[in-house]
């Protein structure tokens, strides 16, 4: 890896659990000279299928403020990473027709990253297997080594 | 570049003798490794259960019995000098090679807690012929029972 520039993708949801892996990622594993790619998948649930189809303008709105909400999380990793003088990106992604996973792992293969960092939890309320249905599908897909960090015990 | 105050990471890597388990350590050391992190590799050699003496106990030969260990000793012996000498030309400083018999999930989480790891390092698929699911059981164990980050190192080419 000696004098090739390190990619390493973080996937952010806005949930603690991601914060404290990109933390990590900070603490343990960055070098300078790293491009750190912060990735946020946006996932917007449609939720009251019937009510959807008699109000578009829900949607849309709904969408909007979701969209609020991601830029200024990605805005604030992006300061965050200034500080810490960390170069790279911090982006979102509307996870249209694919899983989130699916985004992350395009993600990854297309920029060519070495890593891949994540938790294993996110925002979701779902919560079904102690390891988050992202994670479980990033690590049985990513082509590069995969840290996932869990939540405090 | 990190500031050294006595900030010690310790990593517990799990190796089976597999080429995923070599990725693995090679990647650690150049991607994670720090001068002064303390490294302890959980050696378990998969191979062991082929061979499994318990069932040359049912001959009753003592000296069979006897033969058979022995050379499963040495054949263990010849392994964990192949790592040893793979550790040396990596450069790494290992403080301890803990070579396991079976339940290697297991062992390496209860190895990580008693050393009071920072991380664990584990490739995706060991040498054994149950290969399930491309996550080996042995990385999926580990996932779901380290309670610290857990680095699975996958390479496109050793799927």
């Amino acid at each position: 890896m000696a004098g090739k520039e390190r990619k390493v993708l973080v996937s952010v949801d806005g949930s603690e659990h991601s914060m404290r892996a990109f933390d990590w990622y900070c603490e343990n594993i960055h070098k300078p000279g790293d491009y750190c790619l912060a990735l946020n998948v946006t996932e917007f649930s449609m939720h009251g299928l019937p009510g959807i189809l008699s109000n578009p303008d829900a949607v849309v709105d709904e969408y909007k403020q979701i969209k609020q909400v991601t830029d200024k999380l990605m805005s604030d990793f992006a300061d965050k990473m200034r500080q810490k003088g960390i170069k790279g990106s911090a982006d979102t992604v509307p996870g249209g027709g694919s899983s989130p996973g699916e985004e992350i792992v395009k993600m990854a293969e297309s920029n060519k990253v070495n890593l891949i960092v994540m938790g294993t939890r996110g925002l979701g309320k779902l919560r079904r297997t102690i390891l988050g249905s992202v994670s479980d599908y990033v690590l049985h897909h990513a082509n590069c080594p995969v840290v996932i960090v869990r939540p405090e015990q | 570049m990190a500031e050294m105050e006595g900030t010690q990471t310790v990593a517990v890597i799990g190796m089976d003798g597999s080429e995923h388990s070599e990725y693995a350590l090679k990647w650690y050391k150049e991607n994670v490794h720090r001068p002064g992190n303390k490294v302890y590799i959980v050696y378990s050699p998969e191979y062991s259960s082929i061979t499994n003496p318990a069932s040359s106990v049912m001959t009753g030969n003592a000296t069979h019995i006897l033969r058979v260990v022995q050379e499963e000793e040495q054949r263990i012996s010849a392994l964990l000098s192949k790592l040893k000498e793979k550790v040396d030309s990596l450069q790494l400083e290992v403080s301890e090679i803990i070579r396991i018999n079976g339940d290697p999930g297991h062992k390496i989480v209860k190895v990580a807690v008693e050393k009071h790891a920072d991380v664990i390092v584990v490739g995706t698929r060991g040498i054994g012929k149950i290969r399930r699911t491309f996550l080996g059981s042995v990385s999926d164990y580990v996932i779901h029972h380290s309670h610290v980050p857990v680095l699975v190192c996958s390479h496109k080419d050793l799927h």
